[in-house]
């Protein structure tokens, strides 16, 4: 468990880890959601979320290929139809951060934390209603210039948004061994 | 969460997305638009600049542009941290952004061109490969021509002009004269600039000196601050000659109109006699950048589009 918990950490922080040189990706997004997509492979057989987030997982692995050379931040990749493009990818990568949730209570569940359970049921209410902002003011971004203080706002909370669930991620790493420690204490 | 409201979400999103986008194609330019320009340019003066405005998202830069059939590469413009390959914008607007170009009409880019001559449209080539015929005005290019100065009819004293397109000079008279007529290069700016004279106790050279000496900035600036219709003297007129005694210093006020989106760099001359018969002239430069509104681009571009 602590090895599938891992991937997938490990997986989405390459994934949120964007070194360009010369615009392409060095920590290569769909390398990241191959990594994922091997972590979710743990839980599959028993938790229905994980076998959702798997398939997006394996979409996302093959949508962002074009990604790794086109930097969704230079200007010229907000025309057309790139700017549907990276639409699809926020939207599915949203889809995958909420059945990670899912995931993460399912288990929290299993393992009787209720506390690990509700910190997680916070931080998703959290993390969807700030990416839904978020991805809905980028919409306006092409046509409104002044939105741009505004969004660098945003993009600020996103990042920590972000991180709070990585960390978040990463705290079920050890979920079934603090349960064992606690059961032989008990014993 | 439950899973209807993230979809609900998403919809709204891409929703969102596509009417923007409908909104953004809408706002595009499919040619620049080229502001109008009423140049009149010797040969080998500062190269010439022209503004025009594209969709701020697209890139694209004029690398030359042909003019009566004859190619004139661009003047470069390029700041330090400038990309080689992209327009600077020298203002931004939602969709669309002010370029400049700048055209050297030098002794080698002439020497194949009957001089003088005259253009008011040209076409650009851009360096996606694409190019565009644009109407830019009206613009006069001509042989370098001295002006003739007369020192023993008048000499200049004060000159002045500012950014809200007026110009201030004064010429002290060494002789009794009149203006008679005013020239004006070009037929279309004739009503988009008006000329005020007035005359004034004359100065030898050292009281001139010492006149903008003791202001505290220079004395013709209260001049240029002053609304229009408050500066003194009256509106030059053709018909009506205007006398200036021996000894005075006559002012000369000009003043573009700002309502124009027009640019203007060309010289307009009064033309006067000497009581003693001598004709004369005297040069005014009129100058004018744009300065333009986010509403004035909008304008601009409906008045175009029908």
């Amino acid at each position: 468990m602590r090895k599938a918990i891992l991937l997938i950490f490990g997986g989405l922080l390459i994934v949120f880890l964007d070194f360009r040189l010369n615009e392409f990706d060095v920590l290569m997004d769909p390398l990241g959601y191959v990594i994922t997509t091997v972590g979710f492979n743990f839980f599959a057989n028993n938790i229905q979320p994980a076998r959702t987030a798997q398939i997006i997982s394996i979409l996302l692995a093959g949508l962002v290929i074009p990604e790794m050379f086109v930097d969704p931040n230079a200007t010229y990749t907000t025309l057309g139809l790139w700017n549907f493009y990276f639409l699809g990818v926020t939207i599915l990568s949203i889809v995958l951060a909420y059945y990670i949730f899912l995931l993460l209570i399912e288990l929290a569940d299993q393992m009787n934390r209720s506390d690990l359970k509700r910190r997680t049921e916070k931080t998703m209410k959290a993390y969807l209603v700030i990416m839904f902002f978020i991805a809905l003011l980028n919409t306006f971004s092409i046509n409104v210039s002044h939105l741009l203080g505004f969004i660098i706002i945003l993009a600020i909370a996103g990042l920590i948004t972000q991180i709070v669930f990585l960390v978040l991620i990463f705290k079920f790493r050890t979920i079934d061994e603090t349960d064992h420690q606690q059961i032989s204490m008990e014993g | 969460m439950k899973l209807k409201f993230l979809l609900l979400g998403l919809l709204i999103i891409v929703l969102s997305s596509i009417g923007n986008s409908i909104y953004f194609n809408a706002q595009q330019l499919d040619q620049p638009l080229f502001l109008e320009h009423y140049y009149v340019h010797q040969v080998g003066e500062t190269p010439l600049k022209f503004y025009y405005i594209d969709n701020k998202f697209n890139q694209r830069k004029i690398n030359y542009v042909t003019i009566n059939g004859k190619t004139f590469h661009l003047q470069n413009n390029s700041f330090a941290f400038q990309h080689p390959n992209k327009p600077r914008n020298i203002t931004e607007y939602s969709h669309h952004a002010l370029r400049e170009i700048f055209i050297y009409f030098n002794e080698p880019s002439v020497r194949e061109i009957q001089l003088p001559f005259s253009f008011n449209d040209m076409t650009v080539h851009f360096n996606d490969g694409t190019s565009a015929k644009v109407d830019v005005g009206h613009v006069n290019v001509k042989k370098p021509s001295q002006f003739e100065k007369k020192p023993h009819i008048y000499t200049s004293r004060h000159y002045g002009s500012g950014s809200d397109g007026r110009a201030i000079e004064s010429k002290q008279f060494h002789e009794s004269a009149q203006i008679e007529s005013l020239s004006i290069p070009l037929e279309e700016v004739k009503g988009d600039f008006e000329v005020k004279l007035n005359t004034a106790k004359g100065t030898t050279k050292q009281e001139w000196r010492e006149e903008i000496n003791k202001s505290k900035n220079h004395p013709i600036e209260p001049l240029m601050k002053a609304e229009w219709s408050e500066l003194p003297g009256g509106l030059f007129q053709d018909a009506e000659p205007y006398k200036i005694e021996q000894g005075k210093q006559l002012y000369i006020y000009t003043q573009i109109d700002l309502d124009k989106t027009h640019m203007y760099l060309f010289r307009a001359q009064l033309n006067g006699t000497t009581d003693q018969g001598e004709s004369f002239a005297i040069p005014l430069l009129l100058h004018e950048d744009p300065n333009l509104s986010s509403k004035d681009i909008q304008e601009l571009i409906k008045a175009r589009g029908e």
